[in-house]
This record gives structure tokens, C-alpha cells and sequence, in this order.
């Protein structure tokens, strides 16, 4: 089985025409146990990358079964080796293969960022260049899309918010912020009543509020509630704590819903009064 | 707030962990387990723990109808473009530049000539 493997990957360097650099890369690549590297790397949506995928996990249980105790002891290695190993072409075949299906997603976020559609596109694609050139310095098997939304984000600030200066609250005022204030909004009045009227609401209200909204705020909430990243990982994509994280999102929620509460009245979707707490 | 029974842990000691209960931010098991005794023992506690997590479903829902806009395909192929020509770029400095040169002398009848040639050449080996 190992044999056929690196036949098939010889045949695919080959028609690179990569074919000596190629079996030189499969017989160090062979000596490689069992790392992280490759059971993390094997999730492949096109036929080469499956079949990629599997190549590396059989390679990696024949080298078991033959390395004994060697390998087990070097099953700790870091992925460092092998991206060190891993060619120019291998890196850019990896970066099409796994950082593009995220373009739509960077999207919908470079648009909540930017609200514009022409610099939303400039920003993904800024994205992309710099995510590209840095490539080789991601850690396979880690989070990607973070790391993208990381740079994203980064790029937004640094490049293309419209205004420097840091809106509304100042950073002490959200350093200082306690988890206790979380729940401030779980007791305002009416919620259920209020979120029978948000059912109704278009569209586009529901895009202007988001707007409308302080840019940490609107990031916070767009990042926990569209794109489900943790208190954590937002804290990594923004570069703040997690308890800055905390306060933008519960405040963000907590003004999105004001807001949304209020473009439905103006819709004349009223709340009854009886239906408040 | 209170519901005005006893409980081990006080109800205004849960409210503020509610949000972070509907977010699945509670990684801590014991803490976990608090909240989730004192929702099994407290109504008002639960009920405001389902209200906020079907709010939270509802906003969730809401964003994500709305923010729900693919990108251009136009993007999609700058994006592979862009792929591929940073690619060239980056395989391009691995180039190695140098100066070829010869000299030949040649002598006939006592009488020498000399001819040096100089050729920069470039190659891009294989990785």
C-alpha cells in the first residue's frame, strides 16, 4: 500500500514536473511518524486532497508499524518540520485548498466592517495577500478561519477605518467592565414581547441598525452571532480580553436590540403594553 | 432579584452567569454544575435562561437571514488571480542570478587572441 502511494505521489510531482525534487521530499517525508500535522491536515473536499490525505495517514501507520519505540518517542515533533519540508507549490496548493472557501465569509464581515461593498472587496482581497505571504507562519491544524478573520480585522483597522479615533467609550471604561454587567439587560422590560415584534422586521432595518452601531460593537456581535466564534477566539481576531470581548457583545446585543425595537415601531409594529413584565 | 426561596447558591449570584450559560461560555464543570442545580431548583432562574437563549436564537437567526450575502464571483477570481501571481512572485525569488564567463586565448604564429564573453544567466531550479 505505502509503495502505491508514493507511486501516486510520485506521478502527481511528476506531472509538476518535480519528479527529483519530488522523491526526495517522499523519501524524508517517509521518515515523518505520526505527527499532528498529519491527521489534522487530512479534511479535503477536492479528489487529490482526499487522496493526498490518505497518502499521508497510511504513510504515517506503515512508519508506526515499522518504527516501534522511535517513532512513538518522536510523535511529539512539531509541525514546524514539516512545513519546513513543505514545498512553495505544496503551501500554495494547501492555501487554495483550505483558506479560499472562506472568501464569502470574509466577505459578509469585510461588509459589516467597511459598509460598502466596493471597499468590502478591496479588504478580502487585501486579506488574502497578506494571509498568502504569512502562510507559511500559520500552524496547520489550528483554527484558519480565525486566523483569517484575524488578519481581516487587523487590515480594517489599520487600513481602511474611515476614522482613527476609537469610538464612544474610552479603554478603561471597557478594561474596568465587570462580568456582572452582563446580565443588565436580562432585566429589561418586555423582552419576549419585543422579540415578537423583531420576527417581523425587514431586512434592511435589521442592516442599518447593525450600522448604525459603534464599529467594536458591531464587530463583537457579528463575530459571536453570525460567525459563532468563542468569547476566546474573538478576543484573538480583535486583540483585546476576553472581558473587553464580554462588554462590546453583551452592550452591542444589548443596543442592536434597542434599536431593532425601535425601527419596529416606526414600522408600526407596536408592542402591547400588556405584554411587558 | 430574588424568587425568594433559598438556595444554595443565591439566584443574584446566577443572573450574570445566565448569558454566559446561553452563550456555552461556562468551561469550568464545577461552575456548570451550579448553574445547572440552581436552574433545576429555581423556576424564575430557568425561565429567564430560556428566555434569553431564545432571544439570543432569534437575533442569531435574524443576523444571519440578513448578513447572508455571498460574495461577487468577480472577487472569487481575483482572489485565485491574485493566488497565483503572488505565487509566481514568491517561486520567482528563489531565482539565481550569475555571470557566465569564458576566456579564450588563442595563439597562432606567435600572434594572440583574446576573447572574453560575459553572459548574466538566470535560472529558477526546482524546489
Amino acid at each position: 500500500m505505502l509503495t502505491i502511494c508514493l507511486e501516486f505521489m510520485q506521478q502527481i510531482l511528476h506531472s509538476k514536473g518535480q519528479l527529483q525534487a519530488g522523491s526526495k521530499a517522499v523519501a524524508e517525508s517517509s521518515r515523518i511518524p505520526n505527527s499532528n500535522y498529519d491527521k489534522k491536515f487530512e479534511i479535503g473536499s477536492s479528489p487529490i486532497g482526499v487522496a493526498f490525505a490518505q497518502m499521508r495517514e497510511t504513510k504515517s501507520e506503515s512508519s508506526n508499524h515499522g518504527g516501534g519505540n522511535e517513532s512513538a518517542m518522536n510523535a511529539n515533533l512539531p509541525t514546524v518540520i514539516d512545513r519546513q519540508k513543505e514545498t512553495q507549490n505544496e503551501r500554495t496548493a494547501r492555501f487554495e485548498k483550505d483558506a479560499l472557501i472562506f472568501a464569502s465569509a470574509l466577505y459578509g464581515a469585510a461588509l459589516r466592517y467597511t459598509k460598502n461593498p466596493q471597499d468590502a472587496q478591496d479588504l478580502v482581497q487585501d486579506t488574502y495577500a497578506k494571509a498568502f505571504t504569512s502562510f507559511h507562519q500559520f500552524e496547520p491544524g489550528t483554527n484558519l478561519k480565525a486566523w483569517l478573520y484575524r488578519i481581516l480585522t487587523t487590515t480594517f483597522i489599520n487600513n481602511y477605518r474611515k476614522d482613527q479615533r476609537r469610538p464612544l467609550l474610552s479603554g478603561s471604561e471597557l478594561e474596568d467592565w465587570q462580568i456582572a454587567d452582563a446580565a443588565s439587560h436580562t432585566s429589561d422590560l418586555g423582552k419576549s414581547a419585543e422579540d415578537e415584534v423583531l420576527e417581523n422586521i425587514a431586512d434592511r432595518d435589521v442592516k442599518e441598525a447593525l450600522a448604525a452601531m459603534p464599529e467594536d460593537f458591531r464587530m463583537a456581535v457579528y463575530l459571536s452571532d453570525v460567525e459563532g466564534f468563542s468569547y476566546k477566539e474573538i478576543a484573538e481576531i480583535m486583540g483585546v480580553p476576553t472581558g473587553t470581548v464580554m462588554s462590546r457583545l453583551h452592550r452591542g446585543r444589548k443596543l442592536l436590540r434597542e434599536s431593532l425595537a425601535a425601527y419596529a415601531k416606526e414600522r408600526g409594529f407596536t408592542v402591547k403594553d400588556g405584554d411587558k413584565k | 432579584m430574588s424568587c425568594g426561596n433559598h438556595h444554595d447558591i443565591p439566584c443574584i449570584e446566577i443572573r450574570p452567569l445566565i448569558v454566559l450559560f446561553v452563550d456555552n461560555e461556562i468551561s469550568d464543570a464545577h461552575q456548570l454544575d451550579i448553574v445547572e442545580i440552581h436552574f433545576g431548583e429555581c423556576p424564575p432562574c430557568k425561565v429567564e435562561m430560556e428566555r434569553e437563549s431564545q432571544s439570543l436564537l432569534l437575533m442569531r437567526d435574524l443576523l444571519s437571514r440578513c448578513c447572508n450575502e455571498p460574495a461577487p464571483t468577480s472577487l472569487h477570481e481575483r482572489l485565485i488571480e491574485q493566488t497565483q501571481q503572488l505565487h509566481q512572485e514568491m517561486t520567482m525569488r528563489t531565482e539565481i542570478t550569475y555571470t557566465e564567463s569564458t576566456y579564450t586565448e588563442i595563439t597562432v604564429d606567435g600572434q594572440t587572441q583574446i576573447e572574453i564573453t560575459s553572459k548574466i544567466r538566470r535560472e529558477f531550479p526546482l524546489e
